[in-house]
């Protein structure tokens, strides 16, 4: 099985591959911007607070632990999440499938110095990094350390340095309710009796795909009245397996789309276990 | 003529699982909102338990079942269960003492080459201001900037250079200690941060810490105070000049990986150095904690010149018996 286009593949230590959706750059920056904020706005009640009863330099110190600390603090705790990443759904994964150590964050999160921190001091207070250089110099070290601020727009992983050095990727927390099953009649929704059968010529035609289609416009069908989707899927399936009596299915079409959709995946999952895979409903040469 | 519709194998396979999977569900969904600790230990039992067989269940699922919905919500609810149970350790104290005990020395030794490297390039950059500064006191200004000296020149007289390495008003003792390790600490993280452009700024920011020493090393002695300026720096010099050496040897360190990666592809070898190395500059931070608040209240109280050097000894003896002995031995 190919991994889906914009997935993270992390093979478990039992050895089953997990695709994880990668985080865009978008989200990690709004992601990133809520923990500034954060680190923003408790460093400034604390510095209020801590200013007149201990002074400049519990500032100073406070505000240094803060700034490398939330990060290192949540992530450990929150086993790679952050407030803002918990906002957005996202979270740091080890690319190797382990476990995300102590250490593990701390390589990520050390580069931010780098990465953030000068890149934004350069962008807000220029004068404290080259108060004696002007000109194409100055122009050049800007150009420079910009270059870390954008390196993970350099990248299919959309990795920072500290990714790179830490071995972690940052994903989307997945989430998927369980589905009814359509072919289960206790599950409910439709009369226990089938009302269509097919034989297995009417089931020799259409392959995997086609069935996950079908899966989906089943999904999405209005429940009650008669959709007109329905009956045009209806309507191409019994022309294409060659069904002998079209206008005997009436306003039934949603019941003979599942009691096919029933039939066919038995048909298709019968074969599976034999070893027999039927992807498409003809057999396509490979593409070059 | 009434049967029932046909019943694929999947149908039965769901039946017998979905009951787990909820459980499953549950409990995960409970841990991510609320942590591990918030699950009874019975439960606590449970997951592991369930997150395996629910593995196998996605892995025959990915073979055999067509059930898009059910496969779907399987992919999500074992990576989502997989995220729990590799949770990292989350106790400080748990990782705190190992490492101070074992991991930190053991990762120093690790590096022991980029240390003298790194300990070379310091003591290079010194040497160099020292001479250049010894031929022509007007080099002075290349290496020392007027904030950085503040008044501490070449036109300054002796008296005033003395009383610099005596004085101290109480009150901003903390304030300047604090200032020391934020600064030091920040340039210490810079360091490694750089070694991922090949070390090469590691090099020139450890030769410009090295020429700066040099350069005030050089005015000092010019006034025949050596005694006195040795007595000032070497105190907290010992600790925070090791911790800016191990700085910039675990920046050179990253910077030789992924210029030598050996074996391993060099993604994965900035990875392996990247996490030691990483825990190399933690310890170092913490050495530069310690070496501010000797620099920032001890050296400004104690004007003792015995006591002072008797510091300096006492810590270069505790490191040296640190970064060699701590940590070997059984596991």
């Amino acid at each position: 099985m190919t991994p889906p286009l914009g997935t993270e593949t992390i093979v478990t230590p039992e050895g089953l591959e997990l695709h994880f959706q990668r985080a865009t750059a978008a989200e990690r920056l709004v992601a990133l911007v809520v923990d500034l904020g954060l680190v923003l706005l408790g460093g400034l009640v604390l510095a209020l607070g801590l200013w007149f009863t201990f002074g400049a330099g519990a500032v100073l110190l406070v505000l240094f632990l803060l700034r490398h600390g939330y990060f290192v603090w949540f992530e450990t705790r929150w086993h790679g999440r952050t407030p803002g990443k918990r906002l957005f759904h996202l979270r740091v994964v080890r690319s190797d499938g382990g476990p995300l150590t102590v250490e593990t964050v701390l390589a990520r999160n050390l580069t931010r110095e780098v990465e953030l921190f000068l890149p934004l001091t350069l962008l807000l207070q220029p004068d404290a990094l080259f108060a004696d250089h002007t000109g194409p110099m100055r122009a050049l070290a800007t150009l420079w350390i910009l270059g870390f601020l954008f390196f993970p727009l350099t990248n299919r992983h959309r990795l920072r340095i500290g990714d790179l050095l830490a071995g972690t990727r940052v994903v989307v927390s997945p989430r998927v309710a369980l589905a009814r099953d359509l072919a289960d009649v206790r599950a409910g929704g439709t009369a226990p009796e089938a009302v269509f059968h097919f034989t297995p010529e009417h089931l020799s035609v259409y392959g995997e795909h086609e069935l996950t289609v079908l899966e989906d416009v089943l999904r999405k069908a209005r429940r009650g009245t008669s959709d007109p989707v329905v009956a045009e899927v209806c309507r191409r399936i019994c022309r294409r397996i060659g069904w002998t009596d079209p206008a005997a299915i009436g306003n039934q079409h949603a019941r003979f789309l599942r009691d096919f959709y029933a039939a066919q995946r038995q048909h298709l999952e019968h074969r599976l276990l034999l070893g027999k895979r039927r992807l498409f409903k003809v057999a396509r040469p490979e593409r070059r | 003529m009434s049967h029932e519709p046909a019943t694929p194998w999947s149908v039965r396979f769901r039946r017998e699982r979905q009951a787990a999977w909820v459980e499953l569900e549950q409990l995960v969904t409970r841990c991510e909102r609320s942590g591990l600790a918030s699950l009874r230990p019975e439960q606590l039992a449970r997951v592991p338990v369930l997150y395996r067989a629910a593995l196998s269940a996605l892995g025959v699922a990915r073979s055999s079942v067509l059930d898009q919905g059910l496969r779907q919500h399987l992919e999500s609810l074992v990576a989502r269960a997989y995220l729990v149970v590799y949770s990292p350790k989350r106790r400080v104290a748990e990782v705190v003492g190992p490492f101070l005990a074992r991991g930190f020395p053991e990762a120093v030794r690790s590096i022991r080459w980029h240390v003298l490297a790194s300990a070379l390039v310091v003591l290079l950059g010194g040497g160099l201001a020292y001479a250049m500064v010894q031929a022509d006191p007007e080099h002075y200004y290349l290496f020392v900037d007027d904030a950085m000296a503040s008044g501490r020149d070449p036109t300054a007289s002796t008296e005033a250079l003395r009383a610099t390495l005596f004085g101290g008003d109480g009150e901003a003792l903390l304030t300047f200690a604090s200032f020391l390790f934020t600064h030091n600490s920040s340039v210490g993280i810079l360091t490694y941060g750089l070694g991922f452009v090949f070390g090469l700024p590691v090099v020139l920011l450890l030769l410009h810490n090295g020429m700066l020493l040099g350069a005030m090393t050089a005015l000092f002695h010019d006034r025949g105070l050596a005694v006195e300026w040795w007595s000032w720096i070497l105190p907290h010099g010992v600790t925070e000049l090791l911790a800016i050496v191990l700085c910039g040897a675990a920046g050179l360190a990253v910077g030789w990986q992924l210029v030598f990666p050996g074996v391993h592809s060099r993604l994965h070898a900035l990875t392996v150095a990247g996490r030691r190395m990483g825990a190399v500059v933690a310890g170092s931070v913490a050495m530069l904690l310690l070496a501010a608040f000797v620099e920032g209240v001890f050296r400004q109280v104690v004007h003792s010149l015995p006591v002072r050097y008797g510091l300096a000894s006492v810590f270069a003896g505790l490191w040296t018996g640190y970064f060699v002995f701590a940590g070997r031995g059984r596991r």
